[in-house]
């Protein structure tokens, strides 16, 4: 009866395979389905077994004994067969029973699978794929596609197997029982799926309006909900409920078109049921009456009163039965397109890690490159040699870059929005790869040294942080899982997250939120720098890291940034050039490539563009 | 806990009431049907009477389409109830955001407010059209139905009765043992979104620090946790289905067994008492009676299910708005002054310290004044209470020598603007960006506003100047460019009063004294305060506010400052070092 609700996007044609691979999928549980087939079976049978019971009372028992002396009528045989019946409704029952509970746990089984292998998989996925898709779309496969998913797996097609069972089973009953009648059955039926494919494209096609419609719509309100404060500042609230008022009416007029076309269908569906009904009354009455002979499977026989309500039964069933399937189908589809989506974020290409070179540790602060034959200690020079790189094809963000960083060694990146600043830091710990050159981390490929191993050596602080809910603790801790609590106070200390810390209410133990409204951004970014304090690596990259954090602070933070940088080979990419000013070298960069290099007097004696920056003669935004 | 939508139901009333009477003709119809039905089996097949065959088989399809057509007018009826019943709902949702107070708004967070009046609301939705289509038409079938199986046999109906209290009970115990689960399992949910969410969000930090094994033993725990609770509520939900098949059987049984006694004793005469046609009424009547149960049931659940989204619905709701417009509001500015007196501010009330203490100041029409002083040290708080965008916790705000409090809201909104720190850029074009402070704005007024800004110099630069897009909160502007529209936005408002709360942060040293300058001169009688982090974006300053920790520690000019106020000439310090 509750109508499937569309929930994905318009149906696309679905890929080949989706399905074989979600049927693939549950056959995975080979044991639980040969319970769950048998137990379905059984409950189907005895389902339309108990529409037969009627018929067995009426003809086989009750019409019988009113034939016999009202005084004296022998109850003992239909007794019985109320026991046999009995007997098999409680079998029906244990097997529905049965059936239920392992469907509850098989469908909700692959649900955690699936929604594990995606996790896992996810995890795996190279940054290209982050940056590409929007942050929405990826959860949405989670939460909408895996709830389409699920419907598929828990509700969709066990009754279609179910429904198809019982379609069967009855359809084979009533060619028992009379084809006479099943003829008069077969043009009611013809008519009434022709009925429901013709509506059915249309309420779908009119679905996809009212999903772009409140699409729109939500959209609408996600932006003026988000933007509420610019509202309230622009006295913007009198235009904005106008708009509003605009797009909820456009939705409310394709919402009544669409939900009017499929909800009239029900009604429709049900009177040509009951008029089917009343057909097979006539017919069975005139052939009952006048003696026509009754053509089954089993031979001719003669038509009872029984076997007419017996069939008046299954025709009530069947008809339902052929408007539920037929109506199901098109849904099918429509969830398929969801399954699909999870699919292809299961079958995405992970990234690529075939480094042989890994990190290990000889002593205290003395790590060592080892891929079994040759082993290599870590020294942290970083050489990027003739490195050029695009997102996109035909569109290079670097060209030619060539950078040299010494063990201890402060390389500062300075340059405008988009002059490929930190597309140099994500090419060192692979976010991404690169189109051509080399970048060899102690003389060796970065591509030859395992991923895990590479990023355990570099740790990155960027300017938007991402604190993961938890407490304060536990996110200083992120950076090394192994840290005591006293390590973590240690690193907070350093660079002055300490004090505002200590403020708090629960102080480390204060619990944020990922997106934590209670701390500002400064705060956030000490949080993080403290991160990486822990964390310990011998190689730091600093991407705007102190951006928001004001100037006096910064000043005493710098402190503690300069015992965290001392000895360890860092890149730092600040936009007040203050903070960079003692860099051992300074790479000016401007589309792409590097256009000035030196330290920082030498690059304001040149005059050149960084000598404008620093100035304030060009904006570095 | 359903007062707050009687006046969307209100709405669609006539709808509404029209949709219910259409069930019950429908039910009415429907129940008709099987009685006729016995009629036709006894007085016509079992009398082998074709004429009454005929008689009451055309009886029958005339109630049919009778059923047919009160069916179609029903859903007519019930979609527009229920769709005029969620445009209204998300429009009075809509109006009280519109009303909502920045206090109100960080009560809830904007994401909170997205789901409530998106997802949420299409819950409540479904839940009302569940309600007035489901609910009356299984309610109606019910009792029809057991209408007229006393009618046929009250001897026999009476055991219908002995169903309904035993299937409620056993349902309530079910729902009541499935329900605090149900509850388990959507927190984990919520969890293991927040999970992912921040995980996609973090995902450099997560590969930067190898976390991606920890993520996933994080994600794990909260998909075991979401498989056991669904697993165990959807166990209940299972156990219900077997014993309604229970119920059905159990009645199929005793109605047989006590029926086929009866038709021995009437001898299948209609005229003394029960016959095989109406056996077979009595049955249909007990099993539609029972259907109608599981489904009311399967309503309560959906029901049960969706009152989260009707709670969050309602709180919004019914939210107090903080700030409202007072009963004889003054509608006019007389002038740009601004006082402060002893004022304290905490944004929440229970809230330990306090954001602001003791500030009394007080700051002359058509001055420049700028502010200085950490994080945290009540910058933004401070002029955030100027519009009333937050009400004082003690004290008083003046402007044009009356109390903020006074004033109609949109008057004095439009008076005081302000440029917020984080800038939200909306999707359209730059003009109707700008427009977004005045709809009525010329474009040669636009022209001198994004002049003021230096925003003129980059939109002429764009091949579709004013109608170069803007995609969803200004992504395709760098922060400089987005900052600078939010300038211009706010002087095509044409202000008393313009407050800029750090709001060129992002925008270079040389552009940045342009602006000071251009706000300088061509804006003499707008009082002007500038929050920044940059001495030198605040020397010219007529006076600077010196904050620190809540409070203001030194009002004074540059010159002065730097001699009397020792935190001012250490900023400098660090500053010029």
């Amino acid at each position: 009866m509750a109508r499937r609700r569309y929930t994905g996007e318009p149906a696309k044609k679905v890929k080949k395979g989706t399905f074989t691979r979600l049927i693939s999928h549950i056959l995975q549980h080979k044991v639980r389905l040969v319970f769950i087939a048998i137990s379905m079976i059984g409950a189907t049978f005895v389902n339309v077994g108990a529409s037969l019971f009627l018929k067995i009372a009426i003809d086989g028992y009750i019409t019988p004994m009113l034939l016999q002396d009202k005084n004296n009528v022998d109850f003992e045989p239909f007794k019985l067969a109320m026991l046999y019946f009995a007997l098999m409704l409680f079998i029906g029952v244990i097997c529905t029973l049965v059936y239920r509970l392992l469907m509850v746990k098989l469908s909700n089984g692959i649900l955690r699978d699936i929604r594990e292998q995606m996790y896992e998989k996810m995890q795996k996925l190279p940054i290209r794929y982050f940056d590409q898709n929007k942050a929405g779309d990826i959860m949405s496969r989670y939460t909408n596609d895996l709830d389409t998913f699920r419907q598929v797996i828990s509700e969709t097609i066990p009754q279609t197997i179910r429904g198809g069972l019982t379609f069967i089973t009855i359809f084979a009953s009533m060619l028992m029982l009379s084809i006479n009648l099943f003829i008069v059955v077969l043009i009611m039926i013809i008519f009434m799926v022709l009925f429901t494919r013709w509506s059915g494209n249309r309420s779908l096609k009119s679905y996809r309006k009212t999903q772009s419609s409140i699409g729109g719509l939500n959209g609408y309100v996600e932006e003026m909900v988000l933007g509420s404060k610019e509202v309230k500042v622009y006295c913007y609230e009198e235009r904005n409920i106008n708009e509003f008022t605009k797009k909820n009416t456009e939705w409310a007029e394709a919402v009544v078109k669409a939900d009017t076309l499929s909800n009239i269908l029900f009604p429709f569906m049900n009177s040509l049921g009951n008029i089917l009904y009343v057909m097979i009354a006539f017919a069975g009455g005139t052939m009952a009456l006048n003696g026509i002979t009754n053509y089954t499977l089993v031979g001719p026989t003669v038509l009872t009163i029984g076997t007419i309500t017996s069939f008046m039964t299954f025709t009530k069933t069947f008809s339902s039965l052929i408007g539920e399937l037929s109506s199901q189908l098109p849904y099918l589809m429509q969830s398929l397109s969801g399954a699909e989506r999870i699919f292809e974020l299961i079958d995405t290409e992970p990234e690529i890690d075939n480094g042989t070179y890994r990190l290990e540790k000889i002593e205290k602060d003395k790590w060592q490159w080892n891929n079994g034959e040759n082993k290599v200690p870590l020294v942290g020079n970083i050489v990027l040699d003739n490195v050029s790189f695009s997102y996109e094809e035909n569109k290079p963000v670097l060209k030619n870059i060539n950078v040299y960083a010494d063990k201890g060694q402060k390389v500062a990146l300075v340059g405008a929005t988009g002059a490929g600043k930190t597309t140099i830091t994500n090419l060192i710990n692979r976010f991404y790869e690169i189109n051509d050159g080399t970048i060899t981390y102690d003389g060796i490929n970065v591509t030859h040294i395992k991923k895990k191993d590479l990023r355990e050596s570099l740790a990155i602080v960027l300017q938007d942080v991402n604190l993961f809910t938890g407490t304060i603790m536990e996110n200083i801790r992120y950076g090394k899982l192994t840290a005591t609590d006293e390590e973590c106070i240690e690193a907070a200390k350093l660079v002055y997250a300490d004090s505002f810390i200590e403020m708090l209410p629960d102080g480390y133990n204060t619990v944020i939120k990922g997106d934590s409204g209670s701390l500002s951004q400064g705060q956030k970014q000490l949080i993080s720098i403290a991160r990486a304090a822990v964390a310990d690596p011998p190689c730091l990259i600093l991407d705007e890291a102190t951006s928001s954090i004001d100037t006096r602070t910064e000043k005493l933070v710098q402190k503690g940034m300069d015992s965290i940088m001392k000895g360890r080979t860092v890149f730092i990419i600040a936009h007040r050039l203050s903070t960079i000013r003692d860099a051992d070298v300074i790479m000016v960069m401007r589309n792409g490539e590097i256009i000035e290099r030196g330290s920082h007097e030498s690059l304001l004696e040149k005059k050149g563009h960084y000598y404008e920056l620093y100035t304030g003669k060009v904006e570095i935004d | 806990m359903f007062s707050v939508f009687k006046n969307s139901i209100l709405r669609v009333k006539k709808e509404t009431i029209l949709s219910m009477l259409f069930i019950l003709c429908e039910t009415a119809f429907e129940i008709v049907v099987p009685f006729m039905m016995a009629k036709l089996i006894d007085l016509g097949i079992e009398s082998s009477n074709m004429g009454n065959v005929y008689k009451f088989g055309l009886i029958i399809i005339a109630l049919v389409i009778g059923q047919g057509l009160s069916g179609v007018f029903c859903a007519v009826f019930a979609v527009k109830a229920g769709t005029g019943f969620a445009f209204d709902l998300r429009e009075r949702l809509f109006r009280k955001l519109q009303t909502f107070a920045f206090a109100n708004i960080d009560k809830f967070s904007t994401g909170s407010l997205v789901t409530r009046s998106t997802t949420d609301i299409s819950n409540v939705q479904r839940a009302f059209q569940m309600v007035i289509r489901g609910a009356i038409r299984s309610l109606s079938m019910c009792i029809f139905s057991l209408y007229f199986a006393f009618n046929i046999n009250a001897e026999i109906a009476k055991y219908f009765t002995f169903m309904i209290p035993t299937l409620l009970i056993s349902f309530i115990i079910l729902s009541k043992l499935a329900m605090p689960i149900f509850e388990k399992m959507f927190t984990a949910f919520d969890s293991l979104n927040n999970i992912m969410s921040e995980n996609i969000h973090g995902i450099r930090v997560v590969k930067t620090f190898n976390r991606e094994d920890y993520e996933y033993a994080k994600m794990k725990k909260s998909a075991d946790d979401i498989y056991n609770y669904s697993v165990k509520a959807e166990t209940y939900v299972a156990l219900w289905d077997p014993f309604m098949n229970i119920s059905i059987y159990v009645i199929l049984i005793i109605i047989s067994w006590i029926g086929a006694k009866a038709i021995i004793a009437s001898g299948n005469n209609p005229e003394l008492g029960l016959t095989t046609g109406k056996l077979m009424s009595l049955i249909t009547y007990g099993l539609q009676m029972l259907m109608s149960l599981m489904f009311m049931s399967m309503i309560y659940v959906m029901l049960v299910i969706s009152s989260a989204s009707i709670k969050r619905v309602e709180e919004v709701l019914v939210e107090d708005t903080k700030i409202k417009n007072p009963e004889n509001p003054i509608y006019n500015v007389d002038n740009a002054e601004i006082e402060f007196k002893n004022v304290n501010f905490k944004y929440k009330e229970d809230a330990k310290s306090r954001v602001l203490k003791d500030i009394s100041i007080k700051i002359n029409s058509g001055d420049m004044i700028g502010i200085i002083g950490g994080t945290g040290a009540g910058k933004s708080s401070f002029v955030n209470l100027i519009p009333r965008l937050y009400d004082v916790s003690t004290g008083e705000v003046y402007v044009g020598g009356h109390n903020v409090k006074e004033y109609d809201l949109n008057t004095l909104r439009k008076s005081v603007g302000i440029v917020l720190q984080k800038n939200i850029l909306f999707s359209g074009t730059i003009e109707s960006n700008l427009r977004f402070g005045n709809e009525n704005a010329t474009l040669d007024e636009m022209k001198e506003a994004c002049d003021i800004a230096c925003a003129l110099e980059f939109i002429n630069e764009k091949p579709e100047g004013f109608a170069t897009k803007v995609e969803q909160s200004g992504n395709n502007f760098s922060g400089g460019q987005k900052q600078r529209l939010s300038i211009a936005r706010t002087i095509l408002k044409k202000p008393r009063i313009i407050i800029f709360d750090d709001s060129t942060s992002a925008v270079d040293t040389k552009t940045d004294a342009k602006i000071r300058n251009a706000i300088k001169n061509k804006l003499p009688n707008t009082t002007k305060i500038i929050i920044s982090q940059r001495i030198i974006s605040l020397k010219e300053c007529d006076k600077i506010i010196v904050m620190d920790n809540g409070r203001i520690i030194a009002y004074d000019s540059h010159e002065k400052l730097l001699e009397t106020c020792n935190l001012y000439k250490e900023i400098y310090d660090v500053q010029n070092s």
